[in-house]
């Protein structure tokens, strides 16, 4: 079954999330139940449908606090998603459990940002690779045989294996957080911040590898991550989110010059550039993400919008298919054709 | 006076700053030197291990020492060396002179005191060296002397006249610290002055941090990594502050960031580190235009400024040396394309052929 709106390619999709909502409860105090309070919740992800085709990365940038960290860890399933449903090769996965979806996990990973945190100090690196392996029951035969593939995939010497994770570099942990990843050969990984706790000369080196990974082995990805240039340079195809919801989906080089919603111009043009002749900030907004647990009513950009009309403030607009792939929760999407260079000037939307 | 003007404020002569310990020892910084003139930004761009944080930490005396060991060269602020300076005197200098703003605003605002009053007092320090000040019954002789001098007055809380230390922020203050917040975009200010600092999001708490150096308004203002923590539409907003403190309270501004991009958007000048020392300095236009030392060339071809289609990044190969066992020769060499038999063997000096422009590598000065 195919979901009624999928900003997407819906053929041949490895990964199809229908309307995923996952919320989490905030914790208020004792007495606030006698007093009748409803218990509030934290609207981390709020109705997120996209597909992800074989070989394609599917880039999802927002800032801190959009709920793009949660989508991953839910498409996952390593949290209960609140509702919505979820299809991996064909397969529901939203309602499996128990061994079901450990068979699962082999075909699925994922990749954390710190790889200071992300890898167990006192494991040897072989241990650290091989235990997804062993998780599953391989021979030890297998096991030596894969981590040594893999740790020729992300390019670290052999003699590693028996070594500690201190006694490697970021960037070289980093690769060791991939080859765990990549022993089960799982056709999908989700890179959470794959690369924001490197150095930025190092950082290149991880994009490229990546790429070349996903180019032998034919991998999807799910790019999670704040750097805009990042997706840039490794996505095919954009999703913007904001506070719990996609705003903007589309192809990547389409999404980053032409943006359809005005969220999207502004995370755009915020982004500083290596080029001391092209200042950012002159036209930055101010305002900040608002509050998970209390969104905005309408158009969750409304109060930092500015083209915001009383129908923004009104009506939440729905992400729609606004041209061939390209999908904008804007009331105006149309109206910000042109570019971002025209819409600094753009009249209040629909006057 | 025309010859006073045009002393630099600040000025480091070959600082070389080594953090000692039982086992080993790292030279976080060797032989660093540049100036900081009146109303300029300088960034400080370099990756983890560059040193510039120490730079920073060095130029206003806040080094933890040990196990951090100044071992030779100067800090000359105003011409005074401030690292030779007793900490009774350094005090002084600290906030009204040299400002410093770091990365994570909410471990150096204090948790128990609102917005307003961290304000007021930065304020009232700033009014108090201004004017004649009555220290109080309790207070040490010195007028000088600054709340965070520390010793018996701190632990009993004579950091300021009680009278002032209310819940409120003393209304002789209140106007301009809710003008200066709402000068760094806070909405509503009326009501942020009464927030504690963790009632603040990260953008706001930075913000605060700011307002808090520009109200003092220091000759300099050492930022270290002051966006790092943020989000990029937060980060345009506090970059732009940046540029409007130096146009309106004509600061000088020492960037320390690892983001060539952010030094592109502020500063005049950037100084390019790599494990201890200076590889290159340039105006910020020739640095992007044409930039001269193979690191910074490799640091600029890392920014990922392709579309997937475009093909792979130009990465430098290699991580960034340990500092407990430095490269021989030039720093660089390991990771450098263009490395030569010279460069594992000789260290390259900074050469600058003209003041402020130049390189510390064979390849461009032979030396």
């Amino acid at each position: 079954m195919l979901p009624e709106v999928s900003p997407m390619t819906e053929d041949g999709s490895l990964l199809v999330v229908d309307r995923l909502v996952k919320y989490f409860p905030v914790h208020g105090s004792f007495t606030d139940r006698f007093r009748g309070r409803r218990p509030l919740h934290v609207h981390a992800v709020d109705g997120v449908s996209l597909a992800i085709a074989r070989n394609e990365t599917l880039g999802v940038v927002g800032e801190s606090g959009s709920g793009k960290t949660t989508l991953g860890r839910t498409v996952l399933m390593l949290e209960k998603p609140t509702s919505g449903s979820m299809t991996f090769a064909g397969r529901q996965i939203s309602a499996l459990s128990g061994d079901q979806l450990r068979q699962l996990r082999k075909r699925m990973q994922i990749v954390f940002q710190n790889p200071y945190s992300s890898l167990d100090p006192r494991a040897r690196v072989r241990d650290i690779i091989a235990e997804p392996l062993r998780a599953f029951g391989s021979p030890r035969a297998v096991i030596d045989e894969e981590v040594e593939r893999v740790l020729d995939a992300v390019n670290l010497p052999e003699d590693s294996v028996f070594r500690f994770p201190h006694e490697f570099s970021g960037g070289q942990r980093q690769r060791i957080a991939i080859a765990r990843a990549l022993v089960v050969s799982p056709e999908f990984v989700v890179l959470d911040e794959p690369t924001s706790a490197l150095d930025s000369s190092v950082q290149a080196q991880i994009l490229n590898l990546l790429r070349k990974i996903q180019d032998d082995m034919g991998l999807s990805f799910m790019l999670i991550t704040h750097n805009v240039d990042v997706v840039k340079f490794m996505a095919h195809r954009i999703a913007v989110m904001y506070c719990g919801k996609f705003v903007e989906v589309g192809a990547t080089r389409a999404v980053l010059e032409s943006p359809l919603h005005p969220y999207t111009s502004l995370l755009v043009a915020s982004v500083p550039r290596p080029d001391p002749t092209k200042k950012v900030g002159e036209t930055a907004m101010s305002g900040e993400v608002p509050s998970a647990v209390d969104p905005p009513a309408g158009c969750r950009f409304n109060p930092r919008c500015p083209y915001a009309q009383d129908v923004c403030r009104r009506e939440e607009p729905p992400l729609r298919e606004v041209a061939p792939g390209r999908w904008s929760a804007c009331h105006f999407a149309e109206d910000l054709r042109g570019g971002p260079k025209a819409s600094p000037s753009l009249p209040a939307a629909g006057a | 006076m025309g010859e006073e003007e045009r002393r630099p404020l600040l000025e480091v002569k070959g600082l070389t700053v080594t953090y000692r310990s039982a086992v080993k020892s790292i030279r976080a910084l060797d032989g660093v030197s540049l100036t900081v003139d009146p109303s300029e930004i300088i960034a400080i761009v370099g990756e983890s291990g560059s040193g510039k944080s120490t730079l920073g930490l060095s130029i206003i005396n806040l080094l933890q020492k040990p196990p951090a060991v100044v071992d030779g060269g100067e800090v000359l602020f105003r011409g005074r060396d401030v690292t030779k300076l007793p900490e009774r005197e350094m005090a002084s200098v600290r906030g009204t002179s040299i400002s410093m703003i770091f990365q994570d605003p909410l471990s150096s605002l204090d948790p128990v005191y609102t917005v307003g009053e961290q304000i007021a007092e930065a304020i009232e320090m700033r009014e108090r060296r201004a004017s004649t000040w009555n220290p109080g019954p309790f207070a040490r002789r010195d007028p000088d002397l600054a709340p965070s001098g520390g010793g018996l007055g701190r632990v009993v809380g004579v950091r300021m006249p009680r009278g002032d230390r209310g819940r409120r922020v003393p209304r002789a203050h209140a106007e301009e610290v809710i003008e200066a917040l709402r000068r760094v975009q806070i909405a509503d200010p009326e009501r942020v002055i009464d927030r504690y600092p963790h009632e603040l999001s990260g953008g706001m708490a930075q913000r605060v941090m700011i307002t808090n150096a520009m109200v003092q308004r220091p000759a300099l203002l050492i930022a270290d990594e002051p966006t790092s923590a943020l989000d990029v539409t937060t980060q345009a907003q506090v970059l732009r502050l940046m540029r409007e403190m130096r146009r309106e309270i004509g600061s000088s501004i020492l960037l320390v960031t690892h983001d060539l991009a952010v030094a592109a958007q502020v500063a005049d000048r950037v100084v390019v580190m790599y494990a201890g020392e200076t590889v290159e300095v340039a105006e910020v236009g020739r640095l992007f235009e044409a930039p001269l030392h193979p690191y910074t060339e490799g640091l600029l071809n890392s920014i990922p400024r392709k579309y997937r289609e475009e093909g792979r990044l130009d990465a430098i190969p290699g991580d960034v040396p340990d500092l407990r066992s430095p490269p021989s020769g030039c720093r660089f060499h390991p990771r450098c394309p263009h490395a030569f038999e010279r460069c594992a063997k000789e260290r390259p000096v900074l050469v600058e052929p003209e003041p402020g422009r130049g390189a510390a590598c064979f390849l461009r000065y032979p030396q």
